[in-house]
């Protein structure tokens, strides 16, 4: 069990992280979704023990893992940009993180290499930066760890090593239990193999809900009234984005509910029929209500839907 | 130990290009010394004792000793430049901070393995030394057994003598490196960490001297203006030797074969300061270790004191360079009396020292202020 409660990281007058606070189950994938800038990777860089909190605590198995070697050891870390020694070979690196990590399983690593397929006498440097993911990734699964994180990990691969990887984690996480916190911005991936997902915006826990919960809740509604459409219909806290064509009205609710169905017929909806929203979609409305709301206000999104 | 060996891994290598560095150092000197002792040698037996000079301390070990030392610091300078490359690489740094390993533990298996690359090298040119000194005295013991200040030449040349001048050597040469590290882990750019600290060894000479050149009263205390000079520059201890010389044979003073020898001044005292000054920079390290952040990388300085110390630093030393340079170069052209003129230049020079030295001090604190 992961414990970050109440986590808050400033960087100058910058608020990366604010009050976020998460629980994440054992043996769960867990997915970290967000803008840029909106704190993703120092939330990671704090779960993996590179930054320290100003405030709060991130809790691995109830141990602090700042500076805490025991933690650590069974942490694999995939960072989104290189994290290697340069000059060292994909054999060198091996040897690096089997003295490094005491469960490092060099047979493991082998097994891995047989699907990646990386040359052991390569260096480092001359991998291309999807080789080089796949290198880290072999590593860090090779640790055997109990969490491993992964920050943007199917950025720079291709369709096939994309598919690869991530069936490697479904299946380490199958056959070892251990947890995956996994950023990314490619959205299909994360709904394909996430069990959870916080959404983060300006370093705030926007949302945080299981995939299906998620996509539960936040649906898009093609409603058509029996006459006018209820002129505050804007302002319903329930609504998160509203757009009509003609009669047929699009409404997006992050509280969708068979009780929201009835208020809306009790308002003349003659035809309501919900359209399901894929992650990326629910994150693209859901990340521009809060950006709007926090800019303008909600009743400016209000007024600029009315104005429509 | 076992755990460590990954973090051993690291430094390795740049731990043994800097043993062959020093080894390569520490061989020369000993090649230089062999010819020079064997030049005396042969010089001695073609013409006698007016070549003679009984000093293999002085005369044949010591400017040896003197390039080697020199060399030596030069190769510690870029030991600890070496050492911090990945450190100071921010991605890498990222990955070393995720590893297993505290912060305390990366630094001390660094200065462990960074005092190991010039010990045994060191080691090599003592154990050499010491063989081609024992070889030199036998070689001359004949003509020392003639010589009416027998003892007296025994006791300068005496081997204790030459172990003590390598005990304060390697005393140096640990404390030069220590406070290198220091710096390291106060100031987050690795050549301008480097930069700083040699100029941060020089600064208390360079005031002393400067402050005296300006004001006169200081220049008048001889002694203690000598002392505190040779107290204030640590790189310099094992430079610093006294000299004295005696008579040689029982012929009047005009006739008379004089020998020069030279001894370190105020050994013990200087043992001690070095002590203290290690001492001192492994306090300070062992709590800058810890505080230090991964998230503070692109800022120049970690803690606010020692940007303070820096800003403080510059200011002074930026001051009293520019009144050296306008009493040097400038003022005795145009002016007979020149110290109100130069208390002026001072504050000049400490105006301009403190706004580019506050500017640099605020490096990545002024960028996370502007995000």
């Amino acid at each position: 069990m992961i414990e970050i409660n109440d986590a808050c990281k400033s960087f100058g007058t910058l608020k990366a992280l604010d009050h976020v606070s998460i629980k994440i189950p054992k043996g769960c994938i867990y997915g970290v979704i967000g803008e840029n800038g909106a704190g993703k990777s120092t939330l990671i860089q704090a779960l993996v023990g590179i930054y320290t909190l100003d405030e709060g605590s991130i809790l691995i198995e109830g141990q602090p893992v700042y500076e805490n070697n025991e933690v650590k050891r069974h942490l694999g870390y995939v960072a989104d940009r290189n994290q290697f020694f340069k000059g060292y070979t994909v054999k060198q690196m091996m040897d690096f993180f089997d003295l490094a990590y005491p469960s490092f399983s060099v047979e493991k690593f082998e097994a891995y290499n047989k699907v990646f397929k990386l040359k052991k006498n390569a260096k480092v440097k001359n991998l291309s930066k999807g080789m080089q993911m796949r290198l880290a990734i072999m590593l860090n699964i090779a640790i055997g760890p109990r969490l491993l994180v992964l920050d943007e990990p199917t950025s720079g691969l291709d369709a096939i090593a994309k598919k690869q990887v991530l069936d490697l984690i479904i299946s380490e996480v199958e056959e070892s239990g251990m947890t995956v916190v996994i950023s990314s911005h490619h959205l299909a991936e994360l709904e394909r193999i996430c069990d959870e997902v916080t959404i983060l915006n300006q370093g705030k826990v926007a949302y945080q809900s299981t995939v299906d919960d998620l996509k539960a809740k936040v649906k898009k509604l093609q409603v058509v009234f029996e006459e006018k459409a209820p002129e505050d219909l804007g302002k319903w806290p329930e609504i998160v984005n509203l757009d009509h064509v003609g009669s047929v009205y699009y409404i997006v609710t992050d509280q969708y509910s068979h009780s929201f169905e009835d208020k809306l017929r009790k308002n003349g909806a003659r035809l309501i029929e919900p359209i399901g929203l894929n992650l990326e979609e629910v994150f693209i409305y859901t990340s521009t209500v809060e950006r709007i709301e926090g800019e303008r206000g909600k009743d400016e999104r209000v007024k600029s839907f009315n104005k429509n | 130990m076992k755990e460590l060996k990954a973090l051993i891994k690291i430094e390795l290598r740049s731990t043994l290009l800097m043993s062959i560095y020093f080894l390569v150092v520490n061989l020369c000197g000993l090649a230089a010394c062999k010819i020079a002792m064997d030049k005396n040698y042969v010089n001695q037996l073609r013409y006698g004792i007016g070549w003679y000079i009984a000093q293999p301390n002085g005369e044949y070990i010591y400017p040896v000793l003197v390039g080697t030392y020199c060399f030596t610091l030069g190769g510690i300078i870029l030991l600890v430049y070496f050492q911090f490359v990945k450190d100071k690489s921010l991605e890498v740094g990222r990955f070393l901070k995720a590893l297993p390993y505290t912060n305390r533990q990366r630094g001390f298996v660094k200065i462990g393995m960074g005092i190991l690359s010039y010990t045994l090298p060191f080691l090599i040119l003592i154990g050499g030394m010491l063989l081609l000194h024992g070889s030199f005295v036998g070689q001359m013991q004949e003509i020392y057994n003639v010589f009416m200040n027998q003892e007296v030449i025994e006791r300068i040349i005496h081997i204790n003598e030459l172990l003590k001048m390598f005990l304060l050597m390697y005393m140096t040469f640990i404390a030069v490196y220590l406070f290198l590290m220091l710096v390291q882990y106060v100031a987050n750019n690795n050549l301008g960490s480097i930069i700083m600290s040699i100029l941060t060894l020089i600064a208390p000479l360079f005031i002393v001297l400067s402050g005296s050149e300006i004001y006169s009263f200081f220049r008048r205390m001889h002694r203690l203006r000598n002392l505190i000079i040779e107290f204030l520059f640590v790189p310099g201890y094992p430079l610093t030797l006294e000299g004295g010389s005696f008579a040689l044979d029982r012929q009047n003073q005009e006739q008379a074969h004089f020998i020069g020898y030279q001894e370190i001044n105020h050994y013990g005292l200087k043992v001690v300061g070095l002590i203290l000054f290690i001492g001192l920079c492994l306090i300070f390290i062992h709590l800058l270790i810890k505080h230090t952040k991964m998230e503070d990388s692109d800022k120049l300085f970690n803690h606010g004191l020692a940007k303070w110390i820096f800003i403080i630093g510059v200011t002074v030393c930026s001051g009293l360079l520019l009144a050296d340079m306008g009493l040097l170069f400038i003022l005795p052209l145009f002016m007979d009396e020149y110290f109100v003129m130069t208390q002026v230049l001072i504050l000049i020079g400490a105006l301009i020292g403190f706004v580019i030295a506050y500017k640099i001090g605020r490096i990545g604190s002024y960028k996370r202020e502007e995000k």
